[in-house]
């Protein structure tokens, strides 16, 4: 599989409960896989321990063919080629949304840099938008430079935090498919957090079901979440 | 061991190494106060314990109990005053309540005693003018009482801020319920405010507390036989670094009891964290005889406490301008401004890397070294001030081999004749005053940013330089003026640890009220209580915003 986790236990400072408990799972090449849980049930946190923002107790980690955690290994966040877009989109404020988007390219060459900065405000549709500041746009546009400046670099695997979880009922499904149809059209293996089981149904090929830092359901959406 | 050698590699860098190495610095002269005072005494120690000891130990504690009391009495009777109530000005004294702050005790005591005593402004007037002569026991100033009140008018704000902020975010809907249910203003107060707003009482109490511990101008100047007073004796008057040594340990150990005190006294402030949107009480206005009386009570503590005294210094300075600013005034700025603003980048920088560590690497130990660093606050000058000369004079010893290889001799003291002894002295001491700036900064910023970066490919350093710090400009702007002013208007420190002929405008101003020039004392008192009311200003903004 493109994506492999095998029996992650993690436990935050000082705590005394395991967050997550031999969580196992995987990914194929372009699939959208969604994470399903409660607030609480440790679906974020698996989410970061894949970012590299964590370090799990024991486990592993395989990207594509390339350990990122294991035993003896431990490949920095920078290094790890995730991208991620964050719950409240994490947009550096002082920078224009030209700017956060190049933030992830910087080892390119200027002329790449540019041509890339193009592409990906084209695939979200904002190229009107390069020299606005964050706090100039709207939340659903927000969330679509999240995402550019996260696919820009190419990232082998894309993380999405609750990305919907700060748009108001009437944008939220537009939003999804809108966000769809650009995770298809990259074909970007992609891996969604969601306590909303519509996200699931609407967007994922796979859902898994978190609760308690395990895994209780695994499979279609549309045999796992039949619909209501 | 396998999980360490991990986490390491998300965490440890330059960034944690340097942290470490700034924490060891900050704590070791203050170990070594500690274990240097388990030697057993000489000569001088054994006459210090029997005959002065119980002294200073008494003295202190008047200090502190009454200094305690009376701003806990004035401090939360203005802060509920003017959070509570709506009377001419509230508005004015909410905020002019705290520039008492911006004039040290020490310039107080001497503006004081020149106001009071027999050539003062007022026995003049009432000799000459009504024909009165007073008996000097009344005007007497410079005793234990003089001190008490000198401390208490010039230290109360810390009490009012921590009430008063307090009492605005928090208490309106438990406040209300409680006049619904038919309590009286008065019972509102002892039942209702006061428990409530214990934690932030206790919190203002021991920020003056330690100032009064911390002070060596006032009992100095007023003879009162102290801790700080006695380290200087022990120190400057008998060689006796083993004795000041001692008596920095008993000092160091009250001031650890106290705040251990503190701990304990505001150990269950959970109930505060119940209502989370702060909105201000409403207001009942004051009308007629008690609008009156709520103005009076306000405008006496701050004529008192900031009006009579800056006018008196501005009439001194007036009549010796000519002889003060030309001579030495300059140089005094000079150094002043080169030592604090010396001082405050460097305690920024390191504020900064610390900070920025311990956020990023969530551990209980990390956390545990960030508040040990921040211990050096609470620790009064001259202990301090001990502590890195017994340190710093070992490690002038120890580097011997290295000063004889750049052939300056080996015999020297090189670091502790420096400038060197007093900035990393100021580093200890006032270190977590930039802490806590930068860190409020830091909680501001949040970690979302930094993560987000970390995933696009930067490393901590990149992310720091990159993110944190454009975002961060206003907390490292707060924490470098803050710290700037408290070097400016520090005393004990500066005294015992500067380099011979070195003075700054608070050892200046100090030495001449200390030799009876007093007018001359005036001028630079004036550009360090202009300059502090800059910072008090600035801390006032920044505790309003902390958590709104």
């Amino acid at each position: 599989m493109f994506l492999e986790v095998s029996n992650l236990r993690f436990r935050y400072g000082g705590s005394q409960g395991l967050t997550i408990k031999d969580f196992s799972m995987s990914a194929a090449q372009g699939a959208v896989v969604a994470i399903l849980g409660a607030s609480g049930s440790g679906k974020s946190t698996v989410l970061r321990l894949i970012a590299g923002l964590e370090v799990p107790e024991s486990g592993s980690i395989v990207v594509d063919g390339r350990t990122v955690v294991s035993r003896d290994t431990f490949v920095a966040p920078e290094r790890r080629g995730v991208g991620m877009v964050f719950q409240d989109y994490a947009l550096f404020p002082h920078m224009t949304v030209a700017a956060n988007i190049a933030f992830g390219l910087s080892k390119r060459a200027p002329k790449d840099r540019a041509r890339r900065i193009s592409e990906v405000l084209r695939l979200v549709g904002l190229e009107k938008y390069r020299r606005r500041y964050p706090h100039q746009l709207s939340g659903g546009q927000q969330q679509r430079v999240a995402l550019a400046r996260a696919l820009a670099p190419e990232p082998s695997v894309l993380l999405l935090d609750e990305p919907f979880s700060n748009l108001d009922a009437d944008s939220r499904s537009r939003i999804r498919d809108e966000l769809h149809e650009i995770l298809v059209a990259t074909g970007m293996t992609s891996i969604l957090v969601t306590h909303d089981q519509e996200d699931a149904r609407n967007m994922a090929d796979q859902v898994i079901i978190v609760e308690e830092g395990r895994v209780t359901q695994e499979g279609d959406p549309l045999v796992v979440l039949p619909a209501i | 061991m396998f999980i360490n050698s991990r986490v390491r590699a998300l965490h440890f860098n330059t960034w944690a190494a340097l942290s470490i190495i700034f924490v060891v610095l900050v704590v070791l002269p203050n170990l070594s106060i500690l274990t240097n005072a388990l030697k057993p005494g000489n000569e001088n120690w054994a006459h210090i314990s029997q005959y002065l000891l119980k002294d200073y130990i008494v003295n202190s504690m008047i200090l502190i109990v009454f200094t305690g009391a009376l701003s806990v009495i004035i401090g939360i009777s203005l802060a509920w005053l003017v959070s509570a109530y709506d009377f001419p000005f509230r508005h004015f004294f909410s905020w002019a309540l705290v520039l008492p702050l911006a004039i040290p005790p020490y310039i107080a005591a001497y503006t004081y005693h020149g106001l009071l005593n027999y050539t003062g402004v007022i026995q003049a007037f009432l000799r000459n003018h009504l024909n009165l002569r007073v008996d000097q026991a009344y005007f007497d100033i410079m005793n234990i009482k003089g001190a008490i009140f000198i401390f208490t008018m010039f230290l109360f704000p810390y009490v009012y801020i921590m009430t008063r902020s307090y009492l605005q975010r928090q208490s309106a809907t438990l406040v209300e319920t409680a006049r619904l249910l038919g309590r009286n203003p008065w019972e509102v107060f002892v039942f209702v405010v006061l428990p409530l707003s214990r934690a932030a009482i206790v919190s203002g109490v021991s920020l003056v507390i330690l100032e009064v511990l911390n002070d060596y101008g006032v009992v100095k100047y007023f003879g009162i036989p102290a801790f700080s007073t006695a380290i200087f004796k022990t120190w400057f008057g008998m060689g006796d670094i083993d004795s000041a040594v001692k008596l920095s340990a008993i000092l160091m150990s009250i001031v650890l009891v106290l705040l251990l005190l503190e701990r304990l006294l505001r150990a269950n402030r959970r109930f505060s964290a119940t209502t989370t949107r702060g909105r201000p009480i409403v207001r009942q206005r004051l009308t007629g005889r008690s609008a009156g009386a709520a103005l009076g009570f306000a405008a006496g503590i701050f004529g008192l406490s900031f009006i009579i005294p800056t006018l008196q210094l501005l009439h001194w300075a007036v009549l010796s301008y000519a002889n003060t600013w030309h001579v030495d005034l300059r140089p005094l700025i000079v150094n002043s401004l080169f030592v604090a603003g010396m001082s405050a980048v460097l305690i920024t920088v390191v504020a900064v890397v610390v900070a920025n560590y311990s956020r990023v690497s969530s551990g209980p130990t990390v956390q545990a070294l960030s508040r040990l660093i921040t211990i050096g606050y609470s620790i009064p000058g001259a202990v301090i001030a001990i502590g890195v000369i017994v340190f710093v004079i070992g490690l002038d010893h120890r580097l011997a081999w290295f000063y004889q290889l750049l052939s300056i001799g080996s015999d020297k003291l090189v670091l502790s004749t420096n400038l060197v002894m007093l900035l990393f002295a100021y580093l200890i001491r006032f270190l977590a005053i930039g802490y806590n700036s930068i860190d409020a900064g830091f909680e501001k910023v949040g970690t979302k940013l930094y993560e987000a970066s970390r995933t696009l490919g930067k490393t901590m350093t990149q992310t720091f330089f990159q993110v944190d710090l454009p975002l961060l400009r206003l907390a490292v702007i707060g924490s470098f003026i803050l710290v700037f002013i408290d070097i400016l208007k520090e005393l004990p420190l500066t005294m015992i640890l500067r380099p011979f002929n070195f003075d700054t405008l608070a050892t200046k101003a100090f030495e001449y009220a200390n030799d009876e020039m007093i007018h001359e004392a005036a001028l630079p008192s004036l550009v360090i209580i202009l300059a502090s009311a800059a910072a008090v200003y600035v801390f006032n903004r920044l505790i309003n915003e902390e958590e709104v």
